[in-house]
């Protein structure tokens, strides 16, 4: 079953009259300032709120140009993948590999689409967690057995 | 008494290996690529990171700071190159694996030896 959006440029007369009046209502209600425009009003004047006539050509996916489904215009890694390795990395190596995987990522995002290279990314993440922790680990036991030894000596 | 043998395990081989063929651009995801590309499997960038360290650690490769990129968000390269005791140990590796291996399986038909 398809749902549609109806697009703003398609709404009759009446339709964006009532939109108008219910947003200038709620402007109203709330005290909201009103950006300025380009006739000299202060941000702090009431203005008519304008519904443009002339809208983008209307498509059924136009909704989705703002949805979190959308490509991203300059994608960007995942943070939270970012920030699992930034955990597990030393601070040599933090500029060194997030770096590698940036770079790659935006190769992939180039060449795929972001949600490919994002699901790249996460695998990425997924497979240096365990070496990464290992290293820690290691270096942690080694770092307790050391004082320890220097606590009997 | 001969001098003493340095052994790489399989994944230390392949990275010496790739830092070789880059040939002065080995850096993390150069060295990423070009092992899972010979490979033909995912290898992860922290797997390819924590070997290097410990081959560095051993003294068979070398790193430096290289140049960043806006892409890479302005974070800096780390380059990698095999040093003697990397080559001597990719040697030493390779000759006791050439000692042990012919016989084993029979030779492709028409192949080249």
């Amino acid at each position: 079953m398809s749902v549609f959006f109806p697009h703003p440029g398609n709404l009759p007369d009446e339709v964006k009259n009532r939109l108008q009046a219910i947003i200038k209502r709620m402007m109203d209600e709330e005290g909201k300032a009103v950006p300025a425009g380009d006739n000299g009003r202060t941000s702090n004047e009431r203005t008519e709120v304008e519904v443009p006539d002339e809208m983008p050509p209307a498509t059924e996916t136009w909704w989705l140009e703002s949805s979190p489904f959308a490509e991203e215009a300059t994608p960007e890694p995942p943070k939270k993948g970012e920030r699992i390795l930034l955990m597990l990395l030393s601070k040599e190596d933090r500029e060194n590999m997030i770096g590698d995987l940036a770079e790659e990522f935006a190769g992939i995002a180039a060449r795929h689409g972001t949600r490919f290279a994002k699901v790249w990314y996460w695998r990425q993440v997924a497979g240096s967690a365990w070496p990464l922790l290992r290293k820690v680990l290691r270096w942690g036991l080694l770092a307790s057995a050391w004082d320890i030894v220097r606590r009997l000596m | 008494m001969s001098e003493r043998k340095d052994f790489l395990g399989q994944f230390e081989e392949i990275l010496l290996l790739a830092i070789l063929h880059l040939d002065g651009q080995a850096y993390g995801a150069r060295v990423r690529q070009t092992v899972e590309e010979a490979m033909e499997k995912a290898v992860a960038i922290g797997a390819v990171y924590t070997t290097l360290d410990r081959l560095e650690s051993k003294g068979y490769v070398s790193s430096w700071q290289g140049e960043s990129t806006p892409e890479r968000g302005g974070r800096a390269k780390r380059y990698f190159r095999v040093e003697g005791a990397g080559e001597r140990a990719l040697r030493d590796t390779r000759e006791a694996r050439n000692k042990l291996t012919p016989g084993l399986w029979p030779e492709p038909s028409g192949g080249v030896a």
